[in-house]
C-alpha cells in the first residue's frame, strides 16, 4: 500500500475511523499533533455555532413567550436535562442524546450534558433572579460573546498574561460581539460596561463553567454593585 | 382534609425536621456527599440572605392562605431551593425516581398553601440546582 502523506488525507482517516484513531488505514498509529490539533479546531468550531444557534434560540423563545411562561420553558429544559443526566450516569444509552454529546461535549466535561445543563440553568438563574431585559441581554452575552471568543481566540497569537490558555484578540472579540448584542435591549454604555466585565470574568482561571459564571457575575454586577 | 393538604401543611408547621430530615437521608443515601452536604449548606445560607436582601412579599401577606402567613420575606423560596438540592443529589443513585417526585412535591406544596409565588418557587430552584452544580464541578476537580 503506497504511503498517504497528505494531512487532509489523514484528517479524513482518522475521521472514518473514528475520533481517537488508534487504528488508520495506513497502519496502528494515531493521526500527528497536527492533525489531531486541526480536528480538535474543526470540533470547537461546530461546538461554538452549535452553542450560539442553541443561543439564539433561547432568546427567541424568551421573546416569542413573555418572561413567566420562559420561566417555565426553561425550568422544563432543565428538568429535561436532569433527566438524560440520571440516565446517563445509571449507565443507559440515549440514542439521540448520546449522538449530540459525541459530536458537541467536550471530552473534559465533568458529566453528560454539562454545557447544555449548565446553559439552561444559567438562563434560567438570569431570569429569575434580573428584570427581563437584562436577563435578556445575559444570555445573548453567553450565547455570542462566549461564542465569539473561542472562534476567535483559538486562531490568536496574543496571549493574556493572567491565562495563558486565553488571547487578547478572544477577548476583545467576546467584549465587542457582547457590547453590539446587549446594546440591543440595554443602553450602550451598560452594555459595554457588562461585556468588559464579561470578557474579564470569562479570562478568568476559575475550574468551572462559563455558561454558569458569566450569568452569576452578571447577577452579582447587577445587584451588589448596582451596574444598570 | 384531603391527604396532600394535610401533608403540605405538616411540612409548613415542621419545616425545621422535615428539611434536616431530607438533609440527613441525602447526606446518608446519595453518593456525592460531600458535594450535596456541602451545596446544602451553601443553599440555605444563600437563600435566607437572599430573602433578607430581595425583601420581597409573599402572596399570603395580600391573599388568603392555607396557614397563616410567615413573616419572613419569600424570595428566593428556602424550601425549593434546599428540595432541588436534594434533587439534584439524588441523580445517578437509585434513590432518584423517589427524590426528584419528593422534591418537587415540597416544592408544589408551597404554592398551595398560598405562601410562595411560583416565580419565588423557581428562583429557589434555579438557586439550589446552580450551587449544587458548582459544587459538584469543584469536588470533582478537586479528585
Amino acid at each position: 500500500m503506497s504511503r498517504i502523506n497528505s494531512t487532509k488525507a489523514k484528517i479524513r482517516a482518522a475521521r472514518i475511523t473514528g475520533r481517537k484513531a488508534r487504528q488508520t488505514p495506513f497502519g496502528n498509529s494515531r493521526p500527528s499533533l497536527k492533525v489531531e490539533r486541526t480536528m480538535k479546531a474543526d470540533f470547537e468550531y461546530k461546538r461554538q455555532l452549535f452553542h450560539m444557534l442553541f443561543g439564539g434560540l433561547l432568546l427567541i423563545t424568551a421573546l416569542f413567550f413573555g418572561r413567566e411562561n420562559t420561566m417555565l420553558l426553561y425550568a422544563f429544559g432543565v428538568g429535561v436535562g436532569i433527566a438524560m443526566l440520571h440516565l446517563k450516569l445509571s449507565g443507559s444509552k440515549v440514542p439521540l442524546v448520546d449522538d449530540v454529546l459525541e459530536r458537541f461535549e467536550r471530552k473534559s466535561a465533568k458529566f453528560p450534558g454539562q454545557g447544555a445543563i449548565m446553559y439552561f440553568a444559567g438562563a434560567l438563574l438570569a431570569l429569575t433572579f434580573a428584570p427581563f431585559d437584562f436577563a435578556l441581554a445575559i444570555i445573548a452575552i453567553v450565547a455570542v460573546g462566549d461564542g465569539f471568543a473561542t472562534l476567535v481566540g483559538m486562531k490568536g497569537k496574543l496571549v493574556l498574561s493572567w491565562n495563558r490558555k486565553k488571547t487578547w484578540e478572544g477577548f476583545l472579540a467576546f467584549m465587542f460581539s457582547s457590547a453590539a448584542i446587549a446594546s440591543l435591549v440595554l443602553p450602550f454604555s451598560t452594555s459595554l460596561a457588562y461585556a468588559l466585565a464579561l470578557a474579564a470574568a470569562e479570562t478568568l482561571e476559575l475550574n468551572s463553567d462559563d455558561n454558569m459564571v458569566l450569568p452569576i457575575t452578571a447577577l452579582a454586577l447587577y445587584h451588589i454593585i448596582g451596574l444598570r | 382534609m384531603d391527604i396532600f393538604t394535610e401533608a403540605a401543611i405538616l411540612v409548613h408547621y415542621q419545616n425545621v425536621l422535615v428539611l434536616l430530615a431530607l438533609f440527613l437521608a441525602g447526606v446518608i443515601l446519595f453518593e456525592r456527599k460531600k458535594a450535596y452536604a456541602q451545596a446544602g449548606i451553601m443553599a440555605l445560607i444563600i437563600s435566607l440572605a437572599m430573602q433578607t436582601y430581595f425583601n420581597a412579599a409573599r402572596p399570603c401577606a395580600e391573599l388568603a392562605s392555607l396557614v397563616p402567613c410567615p413573616t419572613e420575606a419569600g424570595f428566593p423560596s428556602v424550601h425549593a431551593a434546599l428540595a432541588a438540592v436534594f434533587l439534584m443529589g439524588s441523580v445517578g443513585s437509585k434513590w432518584f425516581f423517589v427524590a426528584a417526585p419528593l422534591a418537587l412535591v415540597i416544592a408544589y406544596s408551597r404554592i398551595y398553601l398560598g405562601v410562595h409565588t411560583p416565580g419565588q418557587i423557581l428562583a429557589g430552584m434555579a438557586l439550589g440546582i446552580t450551587v449544587y452544580l458548582l459544587n459538584w464541578l469543584h469536588m470533582r476537580e478537586k479528585k
